[in-house]
């Protein structure tokens, strides 16, 4: 319970704060905080599944609240990162920094796209999808650079609210039978 | 068997959630302009003085750099004179700032005295999460009288419209965001066209060649065609037309009035146009000035 709180506020409080960040660089400067959340759970989230689900959806969420794309938008990319997150983190080996970054880069290209073709196929009047090559290759590049950092953040503070790690050892001594 | 159990279960789950995102994708597309839900708005309502807190300590670096700047170019000067220019800098830093100010409000006034529309000034807290959209959180919500479909500007022309509220906060989609769409004219031939957002902070001016005089340095404003924005607001000026004269609609790039980059301070027209009284239902008719608000049908288009 204390993990999905814990990462309830970081979803709710991170974007905020990328959202002050980004008065003062250019746009696409900042690292996304919300994907690289919730690659960070796709890759390490120890509890239930069902949990961080919801909890990507609630880092989406919280994301098209302080967005401008239609409330929902964010949230379905957010699973959809969550989901292939966890899918490639059980067949490949994703723990060294050079994976984590080819990972989040090649997440944040695809969720770019994702968020292009429902931002077309909703409101088309709105013009054609996400241009941009260049934009895209940076902020992929600067979401891989931040990306081994935060998952490393984020395993942190996830081993630490274990909640296992604060149960006390029960110790059992042997019976002793009398003569 | 359990193990399976539990995969189709998370697997409806996620197909369940999924669902729902794109159901409130289309209920949101058909209802843009509703003022935010308890919660919604709560989320917004901490955003700003969570942004506030975080982007005071970076203001105060960035003004101590600019300053201590200002020092380096005072040193380089005559050594006689260094401490006397020194005190004139430090005064001339505060004067400079009240003649910013003043300028700034004069024009407003002027801008105001144009329109004759109740403007009110608010903080831009903080941009878009998302490095795909450009929109921007301001802090003045609904307890100020800031709703939906309020056009926002500054002493430089047009910045955007209000596309969501919620208490003490509202959510401004900026003219350089792609679903912005502005009805524009040429000042000087009074040619009409689209201003829509482009990628990055430029824009693009869409117009119908046959009667159009556009040329590279041409001032475009609102033409208050459309009932969105009051006529005559300075949008940007054209740097480039491109295409041929054989093509019916040609475009031109257009550069932005206002510095986005350097957003600080704002202010929202507490009056919306006729369109946007159509397309946004309130909760107080008489913050709108509309007596008949009526159910909202889609994203505001201007």
């Amino acid at each position: 319970m204390k993990r999905v709180v814990a990462i309830a506020l970081l979803a709710l409080f991170a974007p905020m704060v990328q959202g002050a960040l980004a008065l003062f660089a250019p746009a696409g400067w900042i690292p996304d905080a919300a994907l690289l959340l919730v690659v960070a759970l796709g890759l390490g989230w120890p509890g239930s599944l069902l949990a961080a689900l919801l909890l990507s959806v609630w880092v989406g969420l919280v994301s098209d609240l302080l967005s401008g794309s239609l409330i929902g938008q964010h949230a379905l990319i957010s699973l959809c990162a969550f989901g292939s997150a966890r899918v490639l983190s059980m067949h490949f080996n994703l723990h060294s920094v050079p994976t984590q970054m080819a990972l989040v880069a090649g997440l944040t290209a695809g969720s770019a796209l994702a968020l292009g073709a429902l931002t077309a196929f909703f409101l088309p009047e709105a013009g054609p999808g996400l241009s941009g090559g260049l934009a895209l290759l940076r902020h992929s590049a600067v979401n891989a650079v931040a990306a081994p950092l935060a998952i490393a953040a984020v395993g942190g503070l996830l081993a630490r609210l274990d909640e296992d790690s604060g149960r006390r050892v029960l110790r059992l001594e042997p019976r002793r039978l009398s003569p | 068997m359990t193990d399976n159990r539990s995969r189709i279960a998370i697997a409806l789950v996620s197909v369940a959630l999924a669902g729902a995102a794109l159901v409130s994708m289309l209920v949101d597309r058909r209802s843009a302009g509703h003022e935010f839900s308890w919660w919604s708005g709560a989320v917004l309502d901490l955003a700003v003085p969570v942004q506030k807190m975080v982007a005071a300590p970076i203001d105060f670096v960035r003004d101590a750099v600019r300053d201590y700047m200002a020092v380096l170019d005072v040193r380089d000067q005559n050594a006689e004179l260094r401490h006397r220019l020194a005190a004139a800098e430090e005064e001339n830093l505060q004067l400079r700032e009240a003649l910013v100010a003043g300028g700034r409000l004069a024009r407003i006034a002027e801008m105001r005295d144009d329109f004759e529309v109740p403007m009110l000034p608010a903080e831009l807290v903080g941009l878009d999460v998302s490095a795909w959209f450009r929109s921007g959180l301001v802090d003045r919500g609904r307890q100020h009288g800031v709703f939906s479909g309020m056009p926002v500007i500054n002493e430089q022309g047009l910045v955007g419209l209000v596309t969501a509220t919620s208490r003490t906060a509202a959510k401004v989609m900026l003219l350089i965001d792609r679903q912005s769409a502005v009805d524009a004219m040429v000042q000087r031939s009074r040619s009409r066209g689209i201003v829509r957002g482009a990628h990055g902070d430029d824009l693009i001016f869409e117009f119908v060649v046959r009667d159009a005089d556009v040329q590279p340095g041409d001032v475009l404003v609102t033409s208050g065609i459309g009932g969105v924005y009051p006529k005559g607001l300075r949008v940007g000026e054209v740097t480039e037309v491109s295409g041929s004269d054989s093509k019916m609609l040609r475009t031109a790039a257009v550069r932005p009035a206002v510095d986005f980059g350097r957003l600080e301070q704002v202010f929202v027209m507490l009056r919306r146009g006729p369109t946007m009284d159509l397309l946004y239902a309130t909760e107080d008719g008489d913050a709108a000035d509309s007596a008949d608000a009526r159910q909202p049908a889609g994203r505001p288009r201007s």
